[in-house]
């Protein structure tokens, strides 16, 4: 079955389709909800609701872009809509650069798995991962943060910033007990 | 490394990274994603439909009652302007006559007997109207039957001729003036100036009475007065027959006297409802009441949900979804117009948006933990040997998770009730028993509930997405009122009122759902036509 072949599936409510787009995405689906969500039921609801917006919508899909990344953006749109309901408290810091404690060596990187830094991201404060998330992985701009979760783009930027130095240090100190 | 490496490195690790999805979920969403069902939009449609035409219809009412009610007090006023100019002028001798005689009677009696001696038609319009002029001396008292149906603009034309009505000449002049615009063919009318009767006959089945007032002015000639008799009579659509009694042109005068219609009231006021039915013939009890109100009312919700199946669904999941799902305090907001029908009954009509709130508390084992402490000690005993004790010692302990929401169901509707109103007319306090039912338009909820698998799902309908899936439904409505009077324009009231809904929510599953309401509405009620009376 070619991608279009499955939208049209999709767009009849055909459930093999239907169960075949599901089973293509959802597992990065879930994983992308577990970044935004508190728990794993959580992340579960984000991409059941997700799902069900896109078969109910596969139809307005214009082939304009990648599937993959149309679904993407409602999964995304979805976990948000949690997330602001939840009416995070982001720390306003000032927008000041942190400079690494210490300096860190591609070697440590590499020896890591996908599960240890999804882990490490996970235990950041929901206000860093969330803003992490969006910038590093989803590659979204501070301005575009600034709209989707309603914070101003000084503070994510700074959010940013502070993820990052949390995580390293994380890395770090998980380093040390391997060692 | 700087940063950008770093969150390269970071992408490209978790951009693609996939996590377990529990097995069920695919099932869970084809379950929760049903089409609405079409009989709802019907229904909403339809509904939708009913309430416009009833809005639609109780304006054409309440307009037409507003446009006649302007009519007749324009009509009304008109002539009593003119009355009282024409009082100021004449009042001589004036003789106040209360006649009420059924439409084929018309009389006319001359008390006086007075010696009338010429009758002439001085005045003739197109429409084959006459005009007859009688004379007649010491002709003070006057019964007239006076049929009509088109009363507003008998009204009318008859306030313009008496308007301009200072000598002969120009009663003449108005006459024909107000005539020319009637069309009246089968006048049919019969003067006897001998006797001074009037008989006037109609086919109309109508009667109204009316008291003539006469005005005999005697100037020069004191033994002469001058009567001017109107006389309304109906024919078919348009109207009428005009009597006119003036002054013998021999005479010279200087006022022309003018037979007035006033209302039979005791006190022999002018009406100014004239020509109206139901002013000429009040009844024992006044004036008929004539009110529109418009109401604003708020109302604090005391819900009770009740859920029923036919189908074999588990009466545990029932009773778990009862037990999570804990009624609180909603609110009723709504604007209605309200028209008596008759003194005591009045029916309302309006639109209200209610919202019904439950609280949704889900407790589910989230996470169950065992631990494992095996003691072990070794009991060393001389001869003996040693000796091995293993103590195992298990500990559960489990973490629940609870799950709290707002649960809203929201609705938008359309009451329409009729009440029974009582008390003294009076009275600072009246009381009402009103009945009705509440058709629901639309509604949309917002919450979370558990399904037959004990799973959270969602219950709003946006995106077809709802576990519940009816949105139409009927109360029935029920309510004493108590009105305190502020001023003659403005009521507030307090209505206590139980509400018992008909299968209104209906589960995708199979079950239905209702919600029972009690609660007391605090409003205002504001008169719409202020002091207007039939």
């Amino acid at each position: 079955l070619t991608e279009q072949d499955l939208i049209s599936g999709c767009i009849d409510e055909n459930r093999q389709c239907q169960h075949l787009l599901f089973q293509q995405y959802a597992g990065k689906f879930m994983a992308i909800c577990l970044r935004y969500a508190n728990s794993e039921s959580e992340a579960e609801d984000m991409v059941q609701e997700g799902f069900m917006i896109i078969f109910n919508k596969i139809k307005t899909f214009k082939n304009l872009g990648p599937l993959g990344a149309w679904m993407r953006r409602i999964i995304i749109n979805v976990a948000l809509k949690e997330v602001n309901k939840k009416k995070i408290h982001f720390v306003d810091v000032t927008n000041e650069t942190v400079p690494f404690s210490q300096p860190l060596e591609s070697e440590i990187y590499s020896q890591m798995g996908e599960n240890d830094i999804l882990k490490l991201v996970n235990s950041l404060p929901q206000g860093y991962k969330i803003v992490f998330t969006l910038f590093v992985i989803e590659g979204f701009s501070h301005e575009e943060i600034s709209e989707l979760i309603d914070i101003q783009p000084a503070t994510s930027r700074s959010q940013l910033v502070k993820a990052r130095k949390m995580l390293q240090e994380k890395i770090i100190a998980l380093q040390k007990i391997a060692v | 490394m700087t940063n950008k490496l770093f969150d390269d490195f970071i992408k490209n690790k978790l951009y693609n990274i996939e996590s377990e999805v529990p097995k069920d979920l695919f099932d869970k969403i084809i379950n929760n994603k049903k089409d609405k069902p079409k009989a709802i939009w019907w229904f909403s449609t339809t509904f939708l439909a009913i309430a416009i035409a009833t809005i639609v219809a109780s304006g054409a009412i309440i307009y037409k009652n507003f446009y006649n009610n302007k009519l007749e007090n324009s009509a009304a006023s008109t002539i009593n302007n003119v009355f009282a100019k024409e009082e100021t002028n004449t009042a001589n001798n004036i003789n106040l006559v209360k006649i009420l005689k059924p439409a084929n009677e018309v009389q006319a009696n001359n008390n006086s007997h007075a010696n009338n001696n010429n009758l002439y038609n001085s005045l003739e319009t197109k429409n084959e109207l006459k005009i007859e002029a009688l004379e007649t001396n010491n002709f003070n008292k006057t019964e007239v039957k006076k049929q009509t149906n088109n009363s507003k603009i008998n009204k009318t034309n008859f306030a313009e001729s008496i308007n301009s009505t200072h000598n002969k000449k120009q009663v003449e002049a108005n006459v024909n003036k107000s005539f020319g615009n009637i069309a009246n063919k089968n006048l049919s009318k019969k003067v006897n100036n001998k006797t001074a009767n009037l008989l006037a006959t109609s086919s109309s089945k109508n009667y109204f009475s009316t008291n003539v007032k006469t005005k005999s002015i005697g100037k020069k000639h004191a033994n002469i007065s001058e009567v001017s008799t109107v006389v309304l009579q109906e024919n078919g659509n348009n109207i009428i027959t005009k009597k006119l009694s003036i002054a013998n042109a021999n005479i010279s005068i200087g006022n022309l006297g003018i037979a007035k219609v006033v209302e039979a009231n005791a006190n022999n006021i002018i009406d100014k409802k004239l020509l109206n039915f139901t002013s000429i013939c009040p009844s024992a009890n006044g004036k008929p009441r004539n009110d529109l109100y418009g109401e604003v009312y708020f109302a604090p919700d005391f819900t009770s949900k009740i859920i029923t199946t036919s189908l074999p669904i588990s009466q545990n999941y029932l009773d778990k979804k009862q037990n999570t799902e804990q009624s609180m305090v909603g609110f009723t907001i709504g604007a209605r117009v309200s028209k008596n029908l008759g003194e005591h009954f009045l029916i309302k009509a309006g639109l209200q948006y209610t919202q019904a709130n439950e609280k949704f508390t889900y407790r589910t084992e989230n996470e169950r933990k065992q631990t494992i402490v095996i003691n072990i000690k070794t009991i060393s005993r001389p001869g003996i040997g040693d000796t091995l004790i293993s103590d195992t010692t298990v500990f559960t302990q489990i973490g629940y998770r609870t799950q709290s929401n707002v649960n809203t169901y929201k609705h938008f509707e359309i009451p329409i009730t009729l009440a029974y109103e009582f008390g003294a007319k009076d009275s600072k306090f009246k009381y009402a028993i009103n009945g009705g039912i509440i058709a629901n338009i639309t509604s949309w909820y917002e919450g979370r509930t558990i399904d037959t698998t004990f799973a959270l799902t969602q219950i709003g309908l946006k995106e077809n997405q709802g576990f519940y899936q009816h949105q139409f439904g009927i109360s029935f409505y029920g309510a004493i009122s108590i009105i305190r009077k502020i001023n003659e324009t403005i009521d507030v009231f307090a209505e206590p009122y139980y509400r018992y809904g008909v299968n209104n929510i209906k589960g995708k599953i199979g079950f239905n759902q209702w919600f029972n309401s009690t609660g007391i509405q605090f409003g205002v009620r504001i008169k719409l036509n202020k002091n207007k009376h039939l």
